[in-house]
């Protein structure tokens, strides 16, 4: 699901313009959930700041096992990528964030990686999770 | 074009801002690396700060940091140093930030 959570690996954004992009109208503070988890971004209206958080679901945190690898958001404004944000190796509960700085019309790609392990009764594993998503920073809903 | 390497940054960018983000305390007892990247030309920053805090930052990102000023890099940095301590053992809660120094920075 675009602006939410997917297995997939997108390191390419699509087309400026394309409908890969969900808009994001300003003073909302838009959600996106799968099973794996939910990123949530906003930006005030006027802003050239958009913050934006991304948390396991209590499904996948109740089987994660601590500490998780996040490589650090790759991101991409109008096609032009941006430096990529900080690591972390953190709690599986932890809220990953970050800010974007973008303005309004401006469409941004991101994606993330995080790396930990599962444990599912007595069986333990190594697990994966890319996310991605593509944004559209607009004016006022309404 | 503005080039930077390990040497310049650790001089100009990442001990300016140690300098007044962290305590004289905590400074002596951070260890300091910078080493390359996953990517061509990239820098990585490792901290270490006294037994339990580390902190990690893709500090150099040719190419979409290639051109940066001594102030971009240090704002970038300081903006992440800024949310490392108010999440770190030492640091917990607390707004540190290098405004000052990096209005003192080549723009």
């Amino acid at each position: 699901m675009a602006g939410g959570a997917t297995p997939a690996i997108f390191d390419t954004p699509p087309p400026v313009g394309s409908t890969g992009y969900h808009n994001i109208h300003c003073d909302v503070d838009k959600l996106f959930s799968d099973s794996d988890g939910s990123f949530g971004v906003q930006r005030k209206c006027g802003s050239g700041k958009a913050p934006w958080r991304y948390t396991f679901s209590p499904g996948l945190a109740s089987i994660c096992r601590d500490p998780v690898t996040e490589r650090g958001l790759d991101w991409w404004v109008n096609a032009h990528r941006k430096p990529r944000q900080a690591p972390h190796i953190v709690p599986c509960v932890y809220v990953f964030h970050g800010t974007f700085t973008v303005g309004k019309g401006d469409y941004l790609w991101y994606t993330d990686r995080y790396l930990f392990q599962v444990q599912v009764d007595q069986e333990t594993g190594d697990a994966e999770l890319d996310i991605h998503g593509g944004l559209r920073f607009i004016g006022p809903a309404g | 074009m503005l080039t930077w390497d390990a040497t310049s940054l650790r001089v100009r960018v990442v001990e300016p801002i140690l300098a007044v983000m962290l305590t004289p305390e905590e400074a002596r007892s951070t260890r300091v690396e910078i080493r390359p990247g996953d990517e061509e030309g990239w820098l990585i920053l490792r901290l270490t700060v006294g037994p339990a805090d580390e902190f990690v930052s893709y500090l150099y990102q040719p190419p979409s940091m290639t051109g940066w000023s001594q102030r971009e890099i240090g704002q970038k940095l300081a903006d992440e140093l800024h949310d490392f301590i108010a999440e770190s053992a030492f640091g917990w809660g607390q707004t540190r930030d290098a405004d000052e120094l990096l209005q003192s920075f080549e723009a």
